[in-house]
């Protein structure tokens, strides 16, 4: 015998209605915040993200209210893209962008801000190398001296697990986003004027921190930063812009400046058998170590803590990648390039218009069967020595009064 | 699937509609749903591994069959004997066959002898100590004739793998739950708004107070070789904090997630630790694991029927049994040896029953002398919980001896982490004569409401988003 459930309809329809009731106001409130999250960009996933970019390539992105999740965003970009240039590294190798590459502009994509360790480069080369990743023509590989420190873990990474899934899509994602928005109220405004026009530019922006800042990825995935251009055309010296700045994280020994012994020699080792192990499989890979400002150069050298460490990242580092027939270049100076330290964003972000010298110097140094040897090279020295360029930028935003003030300013 | 996630939010709602949906057909019909529901709950974390437990419910329902058509008593012990064999030896190889090598190897190493060691990689089915326990009290049951075979195996299956307890208890006894399967059930709406209130405070309670205690307790617990005394004090009273929390917060989960289906599960916490004495503490601790042991592991040897050593002897054994089942690890089998040893005293002077109700009944604030009771017990059960939290004996051992011998320094870390814990102590005392602590009859409703908003507040500012496991899913 099987017995029947009790039918009981009206409480149930009771209690659905005070849970609904109970729920309202949480809805009043959450729905019409995610519905300013969506219209702002800052919930838009990677792939869309990028398929819009596609549509409209003078669109940029970035998001401050959700992570901003750089791991995932390159790694689609990557992707989608398959570029044949690849340029990896931190936040300092942002400033490559595709004109550099003429006539392989379509072919080139920054995966700056990727690697934050040297970890990350060992599973993106992994991934490389097991398919997962689209196999580049060239690498670029921007090392960062920190990723090599004696306190450096090369199992760590974010390309991985958890990190790498999307926020956009989960719970947590949008409950930091909330608390975001409650801690920081003056992306409120932002928030609710949805996607603006940047302040500089005039370009699309999606996320709110592009809206108010004009800061974002390109299409070509390299970072426009026009609140630091819109600070150097108003007063046109090298400052250290960075928070706090790089010479007193080297000073205070704070960051990635922390007392170091000396070089982690396991993570060079596994760091060069990766690039080998890419040269091998048909990826050409070209090392740079990006530059410091000369204050930054000054408190590295007065740094006791630091000197093994700084002085093996500068010359034994170098002397191994060549050793193993990896091409390092170590213009750690502007100066070598001929310039000074206003064609630096801070005290250790390099201006497109250094990246674009230091890209002379690159194909000066490849070979002929290089990739880089098919660059325009007259289109790339055009770019940062032509009229109206600025130590940071190839094509500065038109200021009213400012182009006056600029002038006598220009590259050399 | 984990009850703090966003993919529960969305299949409880689901899973609610859909079981309601069908009360006007067939009970089968709804107990299926019920059943192919848990089942995905449970497969969403590994799907393999839902073969135990259909194997489990096989072989228990088919051996419950058997046995109480049969008057053999040769019969009757065959078919408890396989019961036992199936289920203790899943358990056996999936949670103790790795701690059985490693542990065998050191004895035969510390004999001087060589030993060939090889690492069992067995992954560790979640809720399996559960699960196994609450199947086996039906089909040992049966043999006792305390109660008779289900002929409906839709409705055991059911009982076996009931998502809200399936996998952290609490260990529903086959006598409470499973006729609950086999009646029509009614929709009650106090039960289900009560249900919501209790899930509501387990979510807190594990959200809020457990998952953000957990990092300064790990901190402490790695790192507690550079930190005074002050800290590892700290660390475990978080611990304590955390551990209950955690736990209890699941069973409040899971017990009101249940009432919203119509099913009424066993209490499984108690207010613990505003016990008195030892014996009070594990009368309100996991209280379905704690009777379970009673039923099927004290009172089996004997009980407090056998003499003075015997009892003492029983209760070494249970306590011992019960730290062994929470994990393969000595630190557990010395935890459990701990509390057998704290609870023997009481027992010798007949005094384990002293105290069964609530403390300072009535009252607001506890006497000088229920505090200082209190206050020992709590101290207690602190000492044994770095066992239980420790990675291995030595660790347990050096976190002790610096615990007692300093330094102690005057600053005290996590204030905010004590303060929740502060909070937390302080709503359960004022509703420690209840079921659970949002459980607020007397209050006006727009009170009550406050009190529900600002616990979803809590959850939204405090609440830690990393979606952390429950601690007990490892048992």
């Amino acid at each position: 015998m099987n017995p029947s459930s009790t039918s009981n309809s009206k409480p149930l329809r009771k209690f659905v209605i005070r849970g609904l009731l109970f729920l309202a106001p949480v809805a009043l409130v959450v729905l019409p915040l995610e519905f300013l999250f969506y219209r702002s960009g800052e919930s838009w996933t990677a792939h869309k993200v990028i398929a819009h970019q596609q549509k409209y390539p003078d669109a940029v992105y970035s998001r401050v209210l959700f992570s901003q999740q750089f791991n995932r965003f390159k790694t689609v970009g990557i992707q989608t893209f398959r570029p044949e240039i690849l340029t990896v590294g931190s936040s300092r190798v942002l400033k490559f962008r595709k004109e550099m590459f003429a006539p392989m502009e379509d072919r080139f994509f920054n995966a700056g801000s990727i690697a934050q360790r040297i970890g990350d480069v060992l599973a993106l080369a992994d991934q490389i190398q097991t398919g997962a990743v689209p196999r580049p023509r060239l690498l670029i590989l921007g090392l960062d001296p920190w990723w090599l420190g004696d306190d450096a873990n090369p199992d760590d990474t974010w390309l991985t697990g958890e990190q790498m899934e999307e926020a956009a899509l989960s719970f947590a994602g949008h409950v930091e986003a909330a608390r975001t928005l409650i801690r920081k109220p003056e992306l409120f405004s932002a928030l609710i004027r949805g996607r603006e026009a940047t302040p500089a530019y005039g370009l699309s922006a999606m996320g709110v921190h592009a809206s108010l800042y004009g800061s974002g990825f390109r299409v070509d995935g390299s970072k426009l930063a026009e609140k630091d251009l819109l600070d150097y055309i108003r007063d046109p010296v090298f400052k250290d812009r960075e928070t706090p700045p790089i010479v007193q994280r080297i000073r205070e020994r704070t960051q990635q400046f922390k007392p170091k012994q000396g070089i982690n020699p396991e993570a060079l080792d596994r760091l060069i058998d990766a690039l080998k192990g890419l040269q091998q499989s048909g990826t050409e890979v070209m090392v740079f170590q990006p530059p410091f400002s000369t204050a930054c150069h000054e408190a590295l050298a007065e740094a006791e803590d630091l000197a093994e460490w700084w002085r093996a990242y500068r010359e034994d580092v170098p002397a191994r990648l060549e050793a193993a027939g990896i091409p390092c270049m170590t213009i750690l100076k502007s100066e070598q390039l001929g310039l000074d330290d206003r064609y630096m964003l801070d005290g250790f972000h390099p201006s497109e218009v250094w990246v674009a010298r230091l890209m002379e110097r690159m194909i000066d140094r490849a070979g002929s069967d290089s990739v880089l040897a098919a660059v325009d090279r007259a289109r790339l020295e055009a770019l940062s020595r032509a009229e109206g360029v600025i130590p940071v930028s190839f094509n500065p935003p038109q200021i009213p009064g400012e182009s006056a003030r600029l002038s006598g300013k220009t590259a050399p | 699937m984990l009850f703090n996630s966003f993919v529960f939010a969305v299949f409880l709602p689901l899973v609610f509609a859909g079981y309601w949906a069908l009360q006007r057909g067939n009970l089968k019909l709804q107990n299926a749903f019920l059943l192919i529901a848990s089942y995905v709950f449970y497969g969403w974390w590994d799907v393999r591994f839902l073969s135990l437990i259909i194997i489990s419910s096989l072989v228990d329902y088919q051996v419950g069959r058997h046995m109480v058509d049969s008057e053999d008593a040769r019969k009757r012990k065959l078919l408890l004997f396989i019961s036992l064999a199936v289920n203790l030896g899943f358990l056996g190889v999936f949670k103790y066959a790795g701690f059985f090598v490693d542990s065998f190897a050191d004895l035969l190493e510390t004999l001087g002898m060589q030993a060939n060691r090889f690492a069992l990689q067995i992954v560790l089915p979640v809720g399996i100590s559960f699960y196994t326990f609450q199947t086996l009290s039906y089909t040992i049951d049966i043999y006792r004739r305390k109660i008779t075979a289900t002929h409906d195996p839709l409705a055991f299956f059911a009982f076996v793998s009931f998502f809200p307890q399936l996998v952290a208890g609490p260990i529903e006894r086959a006598r409470d739950l499973l006729p609950q399967f086999t009646k029509a059930r009614t929709f009650d709406e106090n039960m289900a708004v009560d249900g919501v209130r209790q899930m509501l405070w387990g979510l807190f309670k594990k959200v809020v107070i457990a998952d953000n205690v957990a990092s300064s307790v790990d901190l402490v617990f790695t790192g507690y070789a550079d930190m005074p005394a002050t800290h590892l004090a700290v660390g475990i009273f978080l611990f304590a904090i955390q551990i209950y929390c955690d736990f209890s917060g699941y069973s409040d989960i899971a017990i009101g997630c249940a009432r919203l289906f119509g099913f009424q599960l066993s209490r499984n916490f108690a207010f613990p630790y505003f016990s008195r004495d030892i014996a009070e503490f594990w009368r309100r601790w996991h209280i379905s694991l704690s009777t379970w042991f009673r039923d099927y592991v004290y009172i089996p040897l004997g009980g407090s029927r056998a003499g003075r050593w015997g009892r003492m002897r029983n209760i070494i054994i249970t306590f011992t049994v019960s730290g062994f089942w929470h994990g393969a690890n000595w630190t557990f089998i010395v935890w459990g040896l701990l509390n057998g040893l704290y609870y023997i005293p009481l027992m010798l002077a007949d005094k384990q029953k002293d105290h069964t109700g609530t403390v300072a009944e009535g009252r607001l604030w506890p006497g000088f002398g229920n505090l200082a009771q209190i206050g020992v017990t709590f101290a207690l059960t602190l000492i044994a919980w770095v066992f239980f939290r420790a990675d291995s004996l030595p660790h347990a051992f050096d976190y002790l001896s610096r615990l007692a011998t300093g330094p102690w320094s005057l600053s005290v870390p996590f204030k905010e982490q004590i303060l929740l814990c502060c909070f937390l102590l302080g709503v359960e005392w004022i509703q420690r004569d209840r079921q659970h602590g949002l459980e607020l009859p007397a209050m006006p409703r727009p009170l009550r409401w406050a009190a529900y908003y600002s616990l979803l507040i809590a959850l939204f500012w405090l609440g830690n988003t990393q979606h952390e496991p429950f601690i007990y899913f490892q048992f």
